[in-house]
């Protein structure tokens, strides 16, 4: 190969690199909230303070020597729901405001395994339940 | 006369570079070798604690000063990963107890830098802890080390989006060769997730450091020695005030009494040097636990 051949063929490949790159995929659609992340979730941010089943039963004491409330026994009326979003997405006192790493999708999935927690609510009023909307979130 | 290089023997030769740096650990990106600090890592005070964990935490405290001022060569610096003092919901003895912290640190006779750990923010969310003590999360140099302060507590488990936000665009400003050291309270890796020895969004803080090789992640929180590769050398410091278990054996995590024979087992701090382009660890117990080597520096 000559020494003009190869420059030619050095800037053909300069002049194509980068490579066009392939079109962005669309942005996968949210998933709709579902008890399952809230349960993937649960494990990831709550269990150590309120229990594995969130009775209270805690892994870790907070750094006052207390335990973090119960959780299983705040579902089951018409408001909870509301007030579990709200708790978990703007914390208060020594609960961390979740909404500040999670969505809100993430937030409602998390209510609905933490209402799920209560042994008072039958599965058959869950799954006639619509749940939580983003509109209900803040 | 120079010889020609056929395309092949470049090609070869290039992969032949790359895997020998490969497989002899040597970083494809060099840090700077030039530079050198000693910094010593304390961690978990718990001013104020009185208790059965220790009964006698102001003793173990001056007994890790006086090793301190033993350390030959001197540090040039002394990183605190939180948890300076034991919590409480009362205002002014958590002011108390910042402040008698902060006149200890000083009387190392060296610069200090601390992060907030839960004990220490519990109450007003660190606001008592960044008037006596300092910001909450922040950046400095020394000795060519960049060193970063984080705050994976005040606000829960994890770094708030204002704090990722500054931490993204401080980072931007450094060189690719630059020597890093990070700090925070908890690990930022999943260490034990069920009793909070973890941060929410810690793969985050990897990812922005991930174009350095030559770094070090230094938390506290889980009052015993341990090192973990993940998105770079983690170390956990040593605590003043007492030992905790391993992760795994125990469901709930509880301290145990102090006995009286070997009152200052696994208590001690932790020396970092770094000099001719690496890290280099050491870890200085008042007694150190059973099978454990502690190393004189």
């Amino acid at each position: 190969m000559s020494r003009a051949s190869a420059m030619l063929a050095l800037g053909a490949v300069a002049a194509f690199w980068p490579l066009p790159q392939k079109p962005p995929r669309p942005a996968p659609q949210p998933a709709a909230p579902s008890i399952v992340e809230g349960a993937r979730l649960y494990h990831h941010a709550c269990l150590s303070c309120h229990g594995p089943r969130g009775d209270g039963q805690a892994l870790v004491l907070l750094p006052n020597g207390q335990a973090a409330p119960p959780l299983d026994h705040l579902a089951g009326t018409a408001k909870a729901m509301p007030e579990l979003l709200r708790a978990i997405g703007e914390g208060g006192g020594a609960m961390p405001a979740w909404g500040l790493v999670m969505t809100p999708r993430e937030i409602q999935s998390l209510a609905l395994y933490v209402a799920s927690l209560n042994p008072a609510s039958g599965p058959s009023d869950r799954a006639d339940s619509p749940g939580p909307t983003p509109a209900s979130f803040r | 006369m120079a010889k020609r290089w056929t395309r092949r023997q470049f090609l070869g030769g290039m992969a032949l570079t790359v895997l020998s740096a490969w497989a002899g650990g040597v970083p494809l990106r060099r840090a700077r070798a030039a530079g050198r600090l000693r910094a010593v890592h304390l961690s978990d005070f718990h001013w104020g604690y009185r208790g059965a964990y220790n009964r006698h935490p102001e003793a173990s405290l001056q007994a890790v000063w006086s090793r301190i001022a033993a350390l030959s060569p001197k540090p040039d610096l002394a990183v605190v990963t939180g948890d300076l003092i034991e919590a409480t919901g009362d205002a002014a003895q958590r002011q108390a107890r910042l402040t008698e912290v902060k006149a200890l640190l000083d009387r190392l006779g060296m610069p200090w830098h601390a992060v907030p750990g839960e004990h220490d923010a519990f109450g007003d969310g660190g606001q008592r802890f960044e008037a006596v003590i300092g910001p909450r999360y922040y950046h400095r140099r020394l000795g060519g080390v960049e060193i970063f302060g984080l705050d994976n507590v005040s606000r829960g488990p994890f770094l708030d989006p204002g704090q990722l936000s500054w931490l993204e665009h401080e980072v931007k400003t450094l060189a690719d060769d630059s020597v890093v050291l990070v700090l925070s309270h908890a690990p930022l890796f999943p260490l034990f997730i069920p009793w909070n020895w973890y941060t929410y969004n810690g793969d985050v803080v990897y990812r922005l450091f991930r174009r350095f090789s030559a770094k070090q992640f230094l938390f506290g929180h889980i009052h015993q020695a341990l090192d973990r590769v993940q998105g770079g050398m983690n170390r956990a410091g040593l605590p003043t005030s007492w030992p905790l278990p391993e992760p795994g054996p125990l469901v709930r995590l509880e301290p145990w009494p102090q006995g009286a024979t070997h009152p200052e087992m696994g208590l001690g701090f932790r020396v970092l040097d770094w000099q001719d382009g690496q890290f280099q660890e050491a870890s200085v117990y008042l007694e150190p636990p059973p099978g454990t080597l502690g190393v004189a520096p």
